[in-house]
């Protein structure tokens, strides 16, 4: 019988008779060796070629036995030692008669005395020793990953056609689990063993070893790390486990999926490169073999990738410190001033005047380890390797350009270099420090000259000069001739250079400085992915954690590298993400006190507080709220009930993140006639959904009407007068990414322009002429027309209920205004219905309210009545031009008389204004309370 | 159970006695003698390192300094040459330490051997008594 698990690559083959069990239960409950395979070898694994199985039986008898093992080693070396230290002592006492006598030392192997005597007979003890505990350090039967390549191992399929009896009499290529299971790991197995008896469990499985590793430190560790609570998981454990007990239960025997596990153990064991399996390839194990498990940890949120990181996290400190303590030693050994070990340099007084020396600075620590970066460093290695050959590191600021000339710094230091780098210094070049005190004419170009001959006859530097742009930019001022001098020389190859260049002003200043590029291998530093930028946290995060006094959750981490990349666009990881884990930190410290951890949720506080993006995950009160949006919107908008439903759908899921993340949030067409609200419903969006009513990018359309109006909006070319600025479209939008981008009267540009927004609609990008990429992800797109408005009045006069209305529209009407593409890119075309008489009065109510609020705010209380308004709403309703009227109406009877009352000083605090009907508005003063 | 027990118990001391005990001078002829060779090899060879001989011999001809007119060449030369050989001596002397001290660690059983041998009266020199 086969069967094959999902993320192992063992296949596994069980005895058909007891499934793998080795025993089978009789109906009185007692178990009985199984008649086929005898309880031997009852589940076989295949991995890449060999047979996996296990065979070392655990039972109360073996653990007993193992006992008495230990007890007899331990017992063995006591009494050895003893013996040692009595031998020593009675060396001490000849020693001490010798001296007394006043002989001399010979005679202490002259000598014959029965103290010399037990010495020496116990003198063996101690090599004896010796060789015991070497003996414990060395593996002597490792797994032999070291003879294959893993890939080939994990890949071979022989035995095709296998069956369990032909696998189990194979005697050639089988291999014994068990002869691979270090110490600390059987201690687990036989503890698990001894728990499920106690337990009276029948099967020993793998929850009984998980019950048996949770106490366990490096297990809290990880739990730590992943924000497990430990007792919620506990309690999982046991609540499982109870269902096992057996009443007619007789003794504990291991059960299929326990040698599963411990197949599976020793793959983990062999992927990952160790010589024995450990502890934590029986956790993963666990979690791979029983579904059980599986769910628990799924349950709170981990998935085996997570386990895996996160092991590996708790892992790799030990590793990064022991690599930088290699490096250190060696380090010492290189000499602490700027001669090298072959004594052929030069010293390069004025070049240390307006330099570092970052190998000297590597000697003593000042780096933090480079995190990977192999291939960079490589090429690095071969570049340099030639006569006169630079290097140029190109990349986005806070990629790690810099961190990766410090690595080199710290190999250097360490000579883990080519021959042709061995012995040499690797100086940072300070152009500000070449200015510094060089008054007069001549004198930094003098410094300069001089520094470059130092180099040249020194031979054993290597020059680093940071933002090597600033040279060519202009940006050097004074240093102008210095610079061209030291460029001079560069293109010549009279020395070796490494430099770094931001992408941005490498394109600006020195793609097109063809005879000096010619010199540098180009060496582009990209982002790290998110592996390689989790391990770069994960390292920094222990500087921080002592710092700072929290403590990191791998979900903080994972979710600052997703957020991070999400919401910052102007800057790049691994940068960003580290500046946000520090401010995370301090955060959580300071609203939870010393020792807390640092959870998701701080990370998503800080980067809500640089965005003003609601990133948190979302608290019931804010879903309550966004279930009554609708609620939310009509506070500030009469009507429209189909606008405000479509809107309101489309902010739910864009919240709920069950959106296309490439397009932007949502893009809507609104068409109706002027002043329905269409403008008012826009901003109440962004107040919603982006906190504020000014988060908007207003265009109107009707300024971009010719073909030329389109570099206004992306930007101007380069090579032309007003270029390298950008469009006011493109910088607003990148300068704020989160806004409503609301494009009044679109049926008056120019086709090219809506041709543009065709591509942002659908793609969510947008490149301005610099080149650079503008995203729209983060915006709601709202294009308002009016152009129909004449068919929908006539419409709604005729009474067509809106579904005929914006059906007729659809087919006839916009097909004459926008080409079909374009209508296609939007989410929703909503039709705003002209505004009747009660609309009006209803916004009356709404436009008083506020001159209400205004006046509340001088302490003087306004109020109207029924009549009053209604007067008002007539006066200013006309269906053809919406609210507007009603605005102007307002302005002209309420609120210019309510400003000269004011001026005239005939209103006070506490006082009652009263609108009436006709216009007339009354005053009630308040009663004086000081005569 | 306590009569298995004690069972076990004399078993694996036996066991222990002879596959551990016993088994020890074997390993120490052996494996014993190969790793400690191995060891002190290492140990010259990272003197040499800190020693930097092999940089200076590669760099005897180059002048010290970057001076490179002929005086200086002749000076750098010497200087180098004499550098050279008391550094060279300085690390013969350190091999020659350890190269005894590993011979001492190798033949240390030898030595126990005689003596206990010695003590006991079954000969008549003490060990390495020519030495003396």
């Amino acid at each position: 019988m086969e069967a094959q698990s999902k993320k192992t690559n063992v296949h596994f083959f069980a005895c058909p008779t007891c499934v793998g069990y080795g025993f089978l239960v009789t109906p009185a409950g007692k178990p009985i060796t199984c008649s086929q395979c005898v309880g031997k070898e009852s589940l076989v694994g295949i991995l890449g070629g060999k047979i996996l199985y296990w065979d070392r039986p655990i039972d109360q008898l073996v653990i007993f036995e193992e006992k008495i093992i230990r007890t007899v080693k331990y017992a063995r070396i006591g009494i050895l030692t003893t013996l040692l230290t009595f031998g020593i002592l009675m060396f001490l006492l000849e020693f001490w008669n010798i001296v007394q006598e006043g002989e001399s030392f010979t005679f202490l192997i002259t000598r014959r005395s029965p103290l010399l005597l037990i010495f020496y007979l116990t003198l063996p003890i101690f090599f004896y020793l010796l060789f015991v505990y070497y003996r414990g350090k060395t593996v002597s039967h490792p797994i032999p990953w070291r003879k294959t390549e893993r890939d080939e191992v994990i890949a071979q399929e022989n035995f095709e056609g296998a069956t369990y009896n032909t696998l189990k009499n194979n005697k050639k290529t089988k291999l014994n689990v068990s002869s691979f299971v270090n110490e600390e790991v059987y201690k687990i197995l036989e503890h698990a063993f001894q728990y499920a008896e106690s337990m009276r469990h029948q099967t020993v499985e793998p929850l009984h070893v998980l019950a048996v590793l949770l106490p366990t430190t490096k297990l809290r560790l990880i739990f730590g790390r992943l924000g497990i609570p430990p007792v919620e998981f506990h309690k999982r454990v046991e609540t499982l486990l109870e269902k096992f007990s057996d009443k007619k239960f007789q003794q504990a025997l291991p059960g299929h999926k326990w040698y599963k596990m411990l197949m599976v153990a020793y793959e983990e064991a062999f992927v990952g490169e160790r010589d024995q399996i450990q502890p934590q390839d029986l956790l993963f194990a666990l979690v791979k073999v029983d579904k059980k498990i599986q769910d628990i940890f799924y349950d709170l949120g981990v998935d085996l990738t997570k386990l895996h990181h996160v092991s590996e996290w708790v892992h790799a400190q030990k590793q990064l410190a022991e690599n930088v303590r290699r490096w250190q030693r060696e380090a010492l050994l290189k000499p602490k001033n700027t001669m090298n070990r072959a004594l052929t340099a030069r010293p390069t007084r004025v070049l240390d005047s307006m330099s570092q020396d970052l190998t000297l600075m590597a000697r003593t620590g000042s780096f933090f380890p480079l995190i990977n970066r192999k291939e960079e460093l490589a090429a690095t290695f071969r570049a340099l390797k030639e006569v006169g050959g630079s290097v140029l590191f190109v990349g986005n600021s806070g990629t790690g350009k810099s961190a990766v000339i410090y690595g080199l710094a710290e190999r250097m230091a360490a000579e883990e270099v080519p021959e042709q780098l061995k012995d040499r210094r690797l100086v940072a070049m300070n152009i500000g420090a070449l200015l510094a005190g060089a008054a007069g004419v001549g004198v930094a170009e003098e410094r300069m000259l001089a520094a470059i001959k130092e180099i040249t006859l020194a031979s054993n530097v290597i020059l680093v000069i940071e933002d090597i742009d600033t040279l060519f930019s202009g940006a050097m001022g004074a240093a102008v001739e210095s610079a061209q001098i030291l460029t001079d020389f560069i293109g010549q190859g009279l020395m070796k250079v490494v430099a770094t260049a931001r992408t941005e002003e490498y394109l600006r200043f020195l793609q097109d400085k063809g005879s000096f590029l010619r010199r540098f291998k180009k060496i582009v530093v990209e982002e790290p992915n998110f592996d390689l930028t989790m391990r770069i946290l994960q390292s920094r995060a222990g500087i921080f954690e002592y710092r700072y006094k929290a403590y990191y959750s791998y979900d903080a981490l994972e979710q600052t590298i997703l957020l991070t990349t999400r919401y910052f666009h102007e800057r790049y990881l691994p940068e960003k993400a580290l500046d946000v884990i520090e401010q995370a930190a301090i955060y959580a410290a300071e609203k939870r006190g010393a020792k807390t951890i640092v959870t998701k949720a701080d990370v998503a506080e800080i980067i809500a507080q640089h965005t003003n993006i609601p990133v948190k995950e979302i608290t019931a009160e804010e879903s309550e709220k966004l279930l009554m949006l609708e609620e939310q919107i009509h506070e500030r908008l009469i009507d429209q009930e189909e606008a405000v439903r479509s809107v309101a759908s489309a902010l739910r899921r864009a919240r709920e993140e069950l959106r296309d993340i490439t397009r932007p949030i949502a893009n809507l067409l609104f068409l109706g006639p002027t002043g329905v609200g269409k403008t008012e419903l826009a901003k109440t969006v962004a107040a919603l959904y982006f906190g504020d009513e000014k988060k908007m990018v207003r265009l109107d359309m009707s300024e971009y009407q010719d073909q030329l109006s389109i570099y206004r909006m992306i930007g101007s070319p380069t090579g032309s007068q007003s270029g390298g600025v950008g469009g006011y479209l493109t910088e607003a939008i990148r300068h704020s990414p989160f806004a409503v981008l609301l494009l009044d009267e679109i049926e008056k540009a120019h086709p090219d322009i809506l041709n543009i927004f065709l591509q942002v609609m659908d793609d969510g990008r947008l490149t301005d002429t610099l080149g650079r990429t503008i995203d729209f992800t983060h915006t709601i797109i709202i294009a308002t027309s009016n152009a129909v408005a004449q068919m929908i009045h006539d419409s709604v006069r005729q009474e067509m209920p809106m579904e005929k209305i914006k059906e007729q529209l659809i087919e006839g009407e916009i097909p004459k205004y926008f080409r079909p593409e374009f209508i296609n890119r939007f989410d929703n075309v909503i039709v705003f219905k002209p505004l009747s008489e009660e609309d009006i009065f209803a916004i009356a109510k709404l436009l008083l309210k506020r001159v209400a609020r205004d006046l509340e705010n001088k302490g003087i209380f306004f109020s109207t009545s029924e009549d009053a308004v209604r007067e008002l709403a007539e006066k200013g309703f006309d269906p053809k031009f919406g609210a507007r009227p009603l605005r102007r109406v307002i302005q002209n009877h309420v609120d210019d008389a309510l400003a000269k009352l004011l001026l005239k000083g005939t209103l006070g605090r506490r006082d009652q204004v009263i609108l009436e009907v006709g216009g007339r508005i009354r005053v009630e003063k308040a009663e004086q309370l000081v005569t | 159970m306590s009569l298995q027990a004690a069972k076990l118990i004399v078993v694996h001391i036996t066991r222990g006695i002879f596959f551990d005990i016993l088994y020890f001078p074997i390993w120490w002829i052996t494996r014993g003698i190969t790793s400690a060779v191995k060891i002190s090899v290492n140990w010259m060879r990272h003197y040499a390192h800190r020693f930097a001989l092999l940089i200076l011999l590669k760099n005897l001809h180059k002048p010290m300094f970057g001076q490179t007119d002929w005086q200086s060449r002749i000076i750098s030369f010497f200087v180098r040459l004499v550098q050279f050989v008391v550094l060279t001596a300085g690390w013969i002397v350190w091999c020659a330490i350890i190269s005894i001290v590993t011979l001492v660690w190798i033949l240390m059983p030898f030595f126990i051997l005689w003596a206990i041998m010695y003590q006991l009266t079954l000969v008549r020199t003490p060990p390495f008594s020519w030495w003396l």
